[in-house]
């Protein structure tokens, strides 16, 4: 009898330790990161590297989302408290003469619960891009949405043509 | 010499057999005294939940309890409860509030020395409850913390929700007063069925207690107090 109490006790006692609801497990589907592709604007095939390119958020308190790097891919996170986020994506960032373009993205936001531990995530539904027009002087000549919602990070949501 | 040998083994063996005939005879007497047992409804409240309420912040409860005794072991169990229930963390506020039923029975496993009346018992249950969820507020998870988390207020009710469970019990019942018994038990509960809100998550259900993200199983416990009505013996 005793030792049936102790098991049960000991079984208790595992629920109730150390569970994985206790903290937002690495991994998870959490809210997720705009993913974009560099490409040539002559060859739209081919993925194209962008040198020295820095991207800062265009607010006040300029916020360096990524810093100067060669890179034909990037993922890059949407504000999750507003329907658009406003980038400056400066190309040769550390040359003599950067090249900075602004760059908008619009979308609508949904919020999804994923459970206790991680609370809810945010996903963009019909993605757009805007592009400040800087005449003759931008180097991101169009863009391509391939995803419009943005649900999740396993393929690329967006291409820009350079 | 040999006499007094003859005569001791003659002595002895008549206060032996003298001995174990007294014996008998008081042990068979003492058995047509005690042998009846009190058959009843028993009928109390658990001490911990309320305790919880008043030390506990964001929650409050209380369980009435009831069992009948219709076999020598087995009794017929039920428990009736009302839980409110908040939970408060840094990214996620929410509330649970119900009511729920247990109804099953006990086992008592224990075999009482004469005269008493306490138990060990293992209990199985079928456990219901009615409860609504409220989704207070909450910040959405972000990987990176380039932007200001957003949290939101959304005091979203989701009302009228349901869930079923099964549960495994495992106690002990002592007399400590005439026909006043105090009980501690520990429970193990699987669901079986819950109605999830929209969106959102049963963080806890009345009676269930908390529920896991990952697994089906849930714990309880329970300290109690009753008093045994009885109706006959037996």
């Amino acid at each position: 009898m005793i030792k049936k109490l102790c098991l049960f006790v000991l079984i208790i006692s595992m629920f109730n330790g150390c569970t994985r609801d206790d903290i937002c497990a690495e991994g998870t589907a959490v809210t997720p990161l705009l993913i974009i592709t560099f490409k040539d604007i002559s060859n739209p095939q081919l993925a194209k590297t962008v040198t020295g390119l820095k991207i800062v958020a265009d607010y006040s308190n300029n916020v360096t989302i990524l810093n100067t790097t060669t890179t034909d891919s990037i993922a890059i996170p949407l504000r999750t408290g507003a329907d658009t986020t406003r980038f400056r994506f400066i190309k040769n960032a550390d040359a003599a003469t950067p090249n900075q373009d602004i760059i908008t993205f619009l979308y609508e936001r949904e919020d999804i619960y994923v459970n206790r531990a991680c609370s809810f995530k945010t996903i963009y539904n019909n993605i757009s891009s805007e592009i400040e027009d800087e005449i003759n002087f931008n180097w991101i000549l169009t863009t391509n949405i391939l995803q419009s919602n943005v649900e999740n990070e396993t393929e690329a949501h967006i291409t820009i043509f350079h | 010499m040999k006499l007094k040998r003859i005569s001791l083994f003659f002595i002895s063996f008549l206060c032996a057999s003298l001995l174990t005939w007294a014996q008998e005879k008081e042990e068979k007497n003492k058995d047509s005294i005690s042998q009846e047992t009190k058959y009843g409804l028993r009928v109390g409240a658990d001490l911990a939940k309320p305790l919880r309420t008043l030390l506990e912040e964001g929650y409050s409860g209380f369980e009435l309890m009831g069992d009948f005794r219709f076999s020598e072991k087995f009794y017929l169990a039920a428990e009736i409860g009302n839980e409110k229930k908040d939970y408060f963390e840094p990214t996620l506020n929410a509330r649970t509030s119900g009511s729920y039923i247990k109804l099953g029975a006990d086992l008592n496993m224990y075999n009482n020395w004469l005269g008493l009346n306490n138990a060990i018992y293992a209990g199985l249950r079928y456990g219901f409850s009615t409860f609504k969820q409220e989704l207070i507020a909450y910040e959405v998870y972000t990987t990176t913390q380039n932007f200001p988390a957003s949290s939101k207020i959304v005091s979203q009710e989701f009302s009228g929700l349901s869930a079923h469970w099964a549960e495994l019990i495992v106690g002990v019942k002592t007399e400590v007063l005439t026909n006043v018994y105090i009980s501690i038990n520990l429970q193990l509960k699987r669901k079986i069925s819950e109605d999830k809100p929209d969106n959102f998550d049963n963080l806890y259900i009345p009676g269930y207690h908390r529920t896991y993200d990952f697994s089906e199983f849930g714990v309880g416990y329970s300290y109690s107090i009753s008093y045994l009505i009885p109706f006959f013996k037996k």
